[in-house]
């Protein structure tokens, strides 16, 4: 177990190989070896670091940003469904209507927690959790990447490209697109 | 983080977080942020975001080393590199397809493991590019060797223990660049006073110095004067056919040790591909379909079993047609025959696999097309059909240019005489003089 304390003096017990994502940590675990002192994180907050840490499964309300943090090298988890959702009763119903219902809530919910987790996921250099998961998996459809619409929901992006400018753009880019 | 509030964007974080984010995303989803706002779109077109991009691309030894100098691209040259390896080379595929014209070689390297003589075509000289682009491996008269294109030189040799034998025929994969390849060996015994065998050789060599590493030899039962060819390796699974009549398929886990044996339609050639978690199998159904296959390895489990070397060993043959799949593709018009496969990573997205198929229809005659497979992480599988060039790339006139001075007509049958990297389309075959690769336009 390693003891971290953030940015407002909580203290966490975490295990080792979940702090070990971040390279951050790792390498300061290296430095100072095996060691009982508490591992500062100025930069971090404990409504953050909760969710930087929570391990991707187990059924806490975590969860259901939890699961962005396991690695990329994951396959057989499903993206675009929060695991709390996972003990529904109405397998059925889930699959079919609560995606969607989910992906937008957490787009109006989570927006700024998504923001501080990008900037401590900087900090403590998670590569994994660099949202790519939002970017490639998050779409409504499990289809490849986002649409641009919804990378703009999600992150708040203005469109100021002028209407033949992003028409132009579309057209340019649909080869990325192609299968 | 005290200054964090609700009204935060994206374009308020620093360019350097953002390319941080993109460096670890795949291409698809960086061109896809690149088109929400003019901010994004400038650092998704970057110069550093693409060279990421394309480095990416090589580390999973989808874009050759050879090809391009990626320093020297501008960023349209680098989005090129990678349409590119979607389309096949621009002059695969004429706009019309009746106004004929062969494909534009723009670079040949010609390598010359054999002495002097004349550049006929030599089939027994197998050559194959490996995907990084800068070996090529051979089989020079029974004995394995590698060659790196830069100084046309042999890097190393591998002669197989087994006695009075020879190899003929192999797949290498690479493991990652400059280190490991994995290598199935074809090899074929000639025992005095007894008939042939052959035998099948799991091998690890040091690309560099050719320190190698021998993890399985197997027989194949009941094979005794069947020609093994064929051969594929991926992870931990290698196949190779075993039977004349290209049918039978012996898989191999060979870090399990362990085999078994898929049959397919009694009279066309099968091919298999190992992607993860899944082997692709190419088969013509009992109702004369050719499709494509893709079968979840959870799906194999019982029929593994361990392997042997005793010479009554009985084996039997899981019916293609009783493996459960996970999802079948078949072409739309039903028009193709299906000869050979070719399958890698999409460089697009994550998920995502090319398969390049040799085939044949009624309009084309010999060709090449390609298709896309996309398996989501939750979801179904599926399969795309290229359909912009028609689906079809007329690779036959690849072959309508013979390489000079040589007087070869390259073969518009299978596609096993010689090596076709599929997403560089690089050529690479032998004559009886030297190895030849020739690049297109």
């Amino acid at each position: 177990m390693v003891l971290l304390v953030t940015s407002d003096n909580e203290q966490f017990q975490t295990e080792k190989d979940i702090v070990e994502r971040s390279v951050l940590i790792k390498n300061m675990l290296e430095d100072v070896g095996e060691s009982d002192q508490p591992i500062p994180l100025p930069n971090v907050s404990s409504s953050v670091l909760k969710k930087v840490t929570q391990p991707s499964t187990g059924p806490t309300e975590i969860d259901v940003r939890g699961r962005y943090l396991s690695t990329a090298s994951t396959t057989v988890e499903s993206p675009s469904r929060p695991p709390i959702l996972e003990q529904s009763q109405d397998e059925t119903r889930k699959r079919t209507t609560d995606i969607s219902e989910w992906d937008q809530k957490f787009i109006t919910v989570d927006q700024e927690m998504l923001f501080e987790i990008i900037l401590a996921a900087n900090y403590l250099d998670i590569k994994s959790l660099l949202c790519r998961r939002w970017l490639q998996d998050g779409s409504q459809h499990d289809q490849g990447a986002r649409p641009p619409e919804e990378i703009r929901k999600l992150f708040n992006i203005v469109n100021d490209f002028t209407p033949e400018e992003e028409a132009q753009i579309k057209k340019e880019n649909e080869w990325a697109e192609d299968r | 983080m005290e200054s964090m509030s609700a009204t935060m964007l994206l374009s308020d974080l620093a360019p350097e977080l953002i390319f941080s984010i993109f460096a670890c995303c795949d291409i698809s989803s960086v061109v896809s942020v690149g088109q929400t706002c003019r901010y994004l779109h400038t650092l998704a077109f970057d110069k550093s975001v693409w060279l990421g991009l394309l480095n990416n691309l090589r580390r999973k030894l989808i874009l050759d080393h050879c090809t391009h100098d990626l320093e020297a691209l501008s960023t349209d040259e680098m989005i090129g590199a990678v349409r590119r390896l979607l389309t096949g080379p621009q002059t695969w595929s004429p706009q019309n397809l009746d106004s004929y014209s062969a494909p534009q070689v723009t670079k040949r390297i010609t390598l010359h493991p054999f002495g002097t003589g004349p550049g006929v075509l030599e089939w027994g000289h197998r050559a194959k590019l490996l995907p990084s682009g800068r070996y090529v491996l051979l089989n020079n008269s029974g004995t394995l060797e590698c060659w790196n294109l830069g100084d046309d030189r042999v890097v190393w040799r591998y002669t197989t223990t087994i006695e009075h034998a020879e190899v003929y025929q192999f797949a290498a994969e690479e493991r990652d660049i400059e280190s490991t390849i994995m290598i199935v060996i074809c090899v074929r015994a000639y025992p005095r006073n007894a008939r042939r065998l052959y035998y099948v050789e799991i091998v690890s060599v040091d690309i560099q110095n050719g320190t190698r590493n021998c993890l399985l030899t197997a027989r194949a039962p009941e094979s005794e004067d069947h020609f093994l060819s064929e051969p594929v390796i991926s992870g931990n699974f290698a196949a190779v056919i075993i039977d004349s009549g290209q049918t039978q398929h012996m898989i191999i886990n060979w870090a399990a040790q362990s085999y078994f044996i898929v049959d397919g339609h009694p009279d066309t050639p099968s091919r298999i591909a190992f992607i993860p978690q899944h082997f692709i199998l190419m088969n013509r159904s009992l109702d004369e379909k050719d499709q494509i296959h893709l079968i979840s390895n959870d799906a194999l489990s019982t029929y593994w079993v361990p392997i042997t070397t005793r010479d009554d060993a009985k084996f039997s043959p899981i019916f293609a047609e009783n493996i459960p799949k996970r999802s079948t593709f078949e072409d739309s018009h039903a028009e193709q025959t299906f000869a050979d496969m070719h399958v890698h990573e999409s460089p697009l997205r994550e998920g995502d696999y090319r398969l390049w198929i040799h085939g044949s229809n009624r309009a084309a005659k010999g060709g090449l097309f390609s298709c896309t497979l996309s398996i989501p992480s939750n979801g179904e599988p599926q399969w795309f059909q290229r359909s912009r060039d028609g689906g079809y790339t007329v690779f036959s006139a690849a072959f309508s240019a013979p390489p000079k001075p040589a007087r070869v007509k390259m073969p518009l049958f299978r596609g096993d005489y010689f090596g076709l990297a599929a997403y560089s389309g690089v050529l690479t075959y032998s004559t009886r003089s030297s190895i030849v690769l020739q690049y297109y336009k």
